[in-house]
């Protein structure tokens, strides 16, 4: 029947678990507890110090006590018996030996010193040699060594003595003579110590144990201290001669004295903390009930809300305090909740209309979109293009969709694109691809972005493209490199023949299946000459050379008449072959674009890529000058061909006028090609504008001329100090020549008289690239010592290598 | 001091030179002669005088070509400052010294009852020139080592209550120093006084050695109706007395007969003019002043010339003088009749000595087996001081 005792604490932790009150209940009780064992522990300690200090001072005054006392009556002895040798009757028996049975002897057991217990007293009267004269001493030993000191040193001596197991102060007291004026005897007096000590307070209050120790004699002893008593001990200062006994009192009081309050207290406390635990633990738990009560109510509503899902505020609770306020909010958080509720409900669906407009948006931008926009599953068919896609590609969406690149494009290209759409999902990640597509209207570039696209759990279901062509622009492209490399020929002396060829090349390379002639107009601008035609059978070229020019007379031949663009679709059927119809399609060629290179004003002007040069001829001296005219305001000079020059490397220097009236200075330098009849042909070479090279020239020897002849002394030198220039004003200042100076370090100018920190200075300064000031004390070449103030600044050279010092 | 250490010197150089003239054979060992007496003691002149008679005594008989056939005297000094302890150390060293004979006391009678003991268990013959205690003598052992050539208390109260008696005093005070010395007079006089109803002692008072004053002892004596005073006293505590007496108005100023003790020191000095105004008489054995006979005169010579002393009223302390001097004399004539330095031979000499002619008296034997003293009651007289300090003998009326 009985209850376990895991039983109860298990109800008492349901308890505790399930009322908030019974939480704060027991909270208030631990907190009353541990407070109440606190406070008492420390009211403990505190009451125990105090106790034991107010012990020890008390035993410290009673230690002071017995030494004032022992002090007073040790001093009336001492100087009792120092009054007492010097009586007259003292004196009187030191000679007078016969009489000491009938005067000196009874007079002496008779003398008392002003001390306690005086029948306790015995005297002696010693010679000069420490011999008992007179002895009361009622047959108590006398330290004879005590007796002996006191002689020798004409002072009082004092010891303890036993004798019968109790303890004497002996005093030795010298005597005096005085018709000899010496110490002839001494007067001991032997005191004991009990009644001595009783009378100086050691008969203390009952309790206290006392312990008297002179040196480590035992003197006076009440009870016996215990380890834990409280003690206080002091060594007595008594004043010569009695500090030589070395006497020690300790005092101690028992334990138990601290004992009995403190028990007291601890008593009072348990008993208060009995009465005030149940009456802390009552009103807590009926404080927190009455605390709770709100909370309980509320739990009801939020019950009830929970219940039937319907919001409502609950009822408004009583009482300003946090659950009132927390009720209240409560409600107020309801309301809002309430009212939140419905302005979602509103916004999903103005949202999912929007969405349904979005989505109708994003299929025409898609459909309308000037880019090629598809999307293809993993697989690679497509699931959707635009319209866009449908007008480049010339397929339709029926077509298309459910299908992939391979049964659409031919092999080459279908693959590619194949290959393009795997790579960009093995990287998982948009990327930028040049894709290629050649039809009727020839090779078609496009620059593709491709990205894969993901499922809503983010696995790649497929990818999207958009697609913009970008034929022009590579065209134009292709140009800029094609008219590049001909520039690059042509500055580096190819002959024209090369250059032809190589422009032919690229042209070609920018249009498959088409093959490119350049035909030169003779001087007599009606028949043309071979120029280059890298891919036509030269049997082509060798019909074609030396042709006239004329309308009818081939597309080139018209072109070159008219001085405009001819095209010719097919040449089987066009007048313009008749001619060379047999000729051209005997190797293959079925049509043809003809274009003049032909300058308005005379001047020939190509364009390679996006620059145009005009090509000047210079008649007078025989060469040709090649400008950039790209930029109809500024044009500049390219190069130079002279013809005139003989077969060794020639070099000309002249003056150009340019069309807008400014004047270069022109460095032309080139090798003239002749014929076998040593007509010139063509001529190589290159020109250079050398026009601000000659003013810089001027310049320098402007400044080569100042610095020459300054007045102050100039040096520079490379970083490895090695002086590089001395002007003449250093020669005349040092007496070192020139060629003395140059190649040597500046050090041999120091005298050695500068200070070092100045050196260091001016390193400091110059390896930061920074100019320096300062003075130097320098001696000259004779040996002769001068001052001079140096400005040093560091300079980098053209070459821009070598940094260099002048000062 | 000069004076004094010229004639050592010339006592010396004399003796080098008789000792060749006084024939071969004479032994060149001294035979030594001790003193053990009060001489450091402040303002003590007793022992001084002691050893000036010896020393005059001494040189006299060296001169003459000492003892035992050639041999000199030669003096060894003790201080015992008064002290029994002190004197019985020093008698230990003295007797262990060879061939020393005998040895001469002070003026203490307590210092010297204290070694009466020790003397005899040395067997060390003493000759007493001062101490004037009876018991001295009277010491009960036999045989006796003691000789005193000098006052014995019992002869010399009867003499001073003799002479206040004569001065018209019936009642007489006793003012005793409270040492065995005073107790002995007191015998003295309890012993006089019985015989001689006419004279009353109304009172005795103590005082001790080394007293501040003795003035209350004194107005207690003449509270109690005493006439004169007879006073038992060494010369500082004398001085003392005189002194305080001269502060009392005269009529309170009692005639003092004193003891002699008075004359071993200072006192004449210490008590200065004071004592002129007091009738103060002092007991004495001998005096140089008025002695005509040819040894006084060769003594005084020799006190001159050895120690630098003026003339007889100069001398200090002149019993002391004169008893030593008598008491060296009869000592060398002891040992020579001894025949040696053998101490119980010499003591029993000195009992054998007869028929010399000293300076105090002529001694037919100046000691028997049954007489250690060799003064007696007849050489006793009372004496006054001189205004120069000269102690002069009142003469008999």
């Amino acid at each position: 029947m009985s209850l376990r005792p895991v039983h109860w604490s298990k109800t008492g932790r349901d308890w505790l678990a399930t009322s908030f009150a019974s939480r704060v209940a027991f909270l208030a009780l631990s907190l009353t507890l541990g407070v109440a064992l606190g406070v008492g522990a420390l009211s403990y300690a505190a009451l125990r110090v105090q106790i034991e200090a107010s012990i020890r001072q008390d035993l410290e005054a009673q230690t002071r006590l017995v030494e004032e006392r022992l002090h007073f009556a040790l001093d009336e002895a001492g100087e009792e018996l120092e009054t007492l040798s010097r009586n007259a009757l003292i004196v009187n028996g030191l000679v007078d030996s016969q009489g000491r049975d009938a005067y000196l002897l009874p007079f002496l057991r008779d003398f008392r010193l002003a001390l306690p217990g005086k029948q306790d007293i015995a005297l002696t009267l010693h010679d000069f040699s420490g011999a008992p004269v007179i002895d009361a001493g009622q047959g108590i030993a006398i330290a004879a060594d005590v007796v002996g000191q006191a002689l020798a040193s004409g002072m009082p001596q004092a010891r303890i003595v036993a004798h019968q197991g109790e303890a004497y102060l002996e005093l030795v007291q010298p005597v005096h003579f005085p018709p000899t004026r010496s110490i002839e005897g001494a007067l001991t007096a032997l005191i004991r110590m009990v009644p001595l000590l009783g009378s100086a307070g050691t008969d203390l209050s009952e309790g206290l144990h006392l312990h008297l120790r002179a040196g480590e004699r035992t003197l006076a002893r009440t009870g016996a201290a215990q380890e834990q008593d409280i003690h206080v001990e002091r060594t007595l200062r008594l004043g010569a001669p009695f500090d030589a006994l070395g006497l020690r009192l300790t005092l101690a009081s028992p334990a138990q004295r601290v004992q009995g309050p403190l028990n007291r207290l601890t008593l009072i406390h348990v008993a208060g903390i009995f009465i005030l635990l149940p009456l802390v633990g009552w009103f807590a738990y009926r404080g927190a009930r009455r605390l709770v009560a709100p909370l309980e109510r509320l739990g009801a509503t939020v019950e009830h809300i929970a219940g039937s899902g319907a919001i409502m505020a609950p009822p408004p609770i009583e009482g300003p305090d946090e659950v009132g306020r927390l009720a209240d909010a409560f409600g107020r958080m309801l309301e809002r909740l309430h009212t939140a509720h419905e302005e979602l409900e509103q916004r999903v669906r103005e949202r999912t209309e929007a969405l349904g407009e979005n989505r109708a948006f994003l299929a025409d931008l898609i459909e309308h979109s000037g880019s090629l926009i598809f999307v293809k599953d993993r697989e690679g068919r497509y699931e959707l293009i635009n319209r866009k896609w449908e007008t480049v590609t010339g397929l339709g969406r029926d077509e298309v969709l459910g299908r992939t690149d391979l049964e659409l494009f031919p092999p080459p290209i279908g693959e590619t694109f194949r290959a393009n759409d795997l790579r960009v999902l093995a990287a998982d990640q948009a990327e930028e691809v040049e894709e290629i597509l050649n039809d009727a209207t020839g090779m078609r570039y496009f620059l593709s972005v491709k990205f894969p696209l993901r499922t809503a759990d983010g696995e790649v279901r497929g990818l999207c493209g958009m697609t913009t062509e970008v034929t022009e622009r590579k065209r134009a492209e292709l140009l800029t490199t094609c008219g590049q490399h001909v520039l690059e020929m042509i500055v580096g002396g190819h002959d024209l023949k090369e250059v032809l060829e190589r422009l032919m090349r690229d042209v070609e390379a920018m249009t498959p299946d088409m093959l490119a002639s350049i035909l030169l107009l003779d001087a007599d601008g009606v028949h043309v000459r071979h120029g280059a035609a890298p891919s036509l059978p030269d049997a082509y070229n060798r019909a074609i050379d030396g042709a006239a020019i004329g309308p009818g007379a081939g597309s080139c031949g018209t072109a070159a008449w008219h001085k405009e663009q001819v095209i010719v679709t097919d040449i089987e059927t066009d007048p313009l072959w008749v001619d060379y119809r047999e000729l051209a399609l005997a190797h293959g060629l079925r049509a043809s674009w003809s274009t003049p290179i032909v300058s308005p004003t005379g001047v020939v002007l190509g364009t390679f890529g996006t620059k145009t040069y005009a090509f000047i001829g210079l008649e007078r001296v025989g060469g040709v000058m090649v400008y950039d005219v790209s930029t109809p305001t500024a044009p500049s000079f390219v190069t130079y061909l002279n013809s005139r020059a003989g077969k060794e490397p020639g070099e000309l220097e002249f003056r150009a006028v340019l069309p807008d009236g400014r004047i270069r200075v022109i460095n032309g330098r080139g090798t003239l090609e002749c014929a076998a009849d040593g007509r010139p042909i063509r001529m190589v070479g290159t020109a250079q504008d050398i026009t601000e090279h000659r003013q810089a020239e001027g310049q320098l020897r402007k400044l080569a001329q100042a610095v020459e002849q300054s007045p102050e002394s100039i040096v520079i030198t490379n970083l490895e100090a090695e002086i590089e220039y001395v002007n003449e004003a250093f020669v005349r200042a040092t007496g070192y020549s020139r060629e003395e100076a140059i190649g040597q370090n500046p050090r041999i100018l120091h005298s050695g008289k500068t200070p070092r920190e100045t050196h260091q200075a001016l390193w400091e300064a110059i390896s930061h690239g920074q100019p320096w000031k300062g003075e130097f004390i320098n001696q000259r070449k004779d040996g002769s010592e001068y001052v001079e103030f140096a400005f040093i600044t560091p300079s980098a050279s053209r070459m821009g290598a070598s940094a260099t010092m002048s000062l | 001091m000069f004076p004094t250490r010229l004639a050592s010197w010339l006592v010396l150089s004399l003796g080098l030179l008789i000792v060749p003239g006084a024939g071969a054979g004479m032994e060149k060992k001294p035979v030594h002669v001790g003193l053990d007496a009060e001489l450091e003691y402040a303002g003590s002149t007793s022992a001084q005088a002691i050893r000036m008679g010896m020393l005059i005594a001494m040189e006299e008989i060296n001169r003459a070509g000492g003892v035992l056939g050639g041999r000199p005297l030669k003096l060894i000094e003790r201080d015992n400052r008064s002290l029994p302890a002190r004197s019985l150390v020093n008698l230990k060293e003295l007797a262990a010294q060879p061939d020393l004979v005998a040895v001469f006391c002070g003026r203490f009678s307590p210092t010297v009852l204290e070694a009466i003991p020790l003397i005899h268990e040395l067997k060390l013959p003493l000759l007493d020139p001062w101490a004037a205690a009876d018991a001295i003598v009277d010491n009960g052992h036999m045989p006796n080592y003691v000789f005193r050539l000098s006052l014995k208390d019992s002869w010399a109260m009867p003499v001073m209550l003799s002479h206040a008696q004569k001065q018209g005093a019936k009642r007489v005070g006793l003012l005793l120093l409270n040492t065995s010395w005073g107790r002995s007079n007191l015998k003295a006089a309890q012993a006089h006084v019985a015989a001689h109803p006419e004279i009353r002692v109304v009172g005795t008072q103590w005082f001790n050695w080394a007293d501040k004053s003795l003035l209350s002892q004194y107005q207690a004596l003449r509270q109690a109706g005493a006439q004169a005073v007879a006073f038992v006293a060494n010369h500082d505590e004398a001085a003392r007395l005189v002194r305080g007496m001269a502060a009392l108005p005269k009529e309170e100023r009692l005639p003092i007969v004193s003891h002699w003790g008075v004359s071993g020191g200072d006192f004449f000095q210490d008590a200065g003019p004071a004592l002129h105004e007091l009738d103060f008489a002092v007991a004495q054995t001998y005096s140089f002043i008025g002695a005509s006979d040819a040894r006084a005169k060769q003594v005084l010579a020799a006190a001159s010339r050895m120690f630098g002393v003026k003339d007889a009223r100069a001398l200090p302390s002149p019993v002391g003088v004169a008893h030593a001097y008598d008491l060296i004399h009869v000592l060398a004539r002891a040992v020579d009749k001894a025949g040696g330095t053998e101490r119980r031979a010499v003591r029993d000499a000195l009992e054998q000595v007869s028929g010399y002619d000293g300076l105090v008296r002529r001694y037919l034997r100046p000691f028997t087996p049954e007489r250690h003293e060799a003064l007696g009651p007849e050489n006793v007289f009372m004496a006054r001081y001189a205004p120069d300090g000269a102690i002069v003998r009142i003469a008999d009326r």
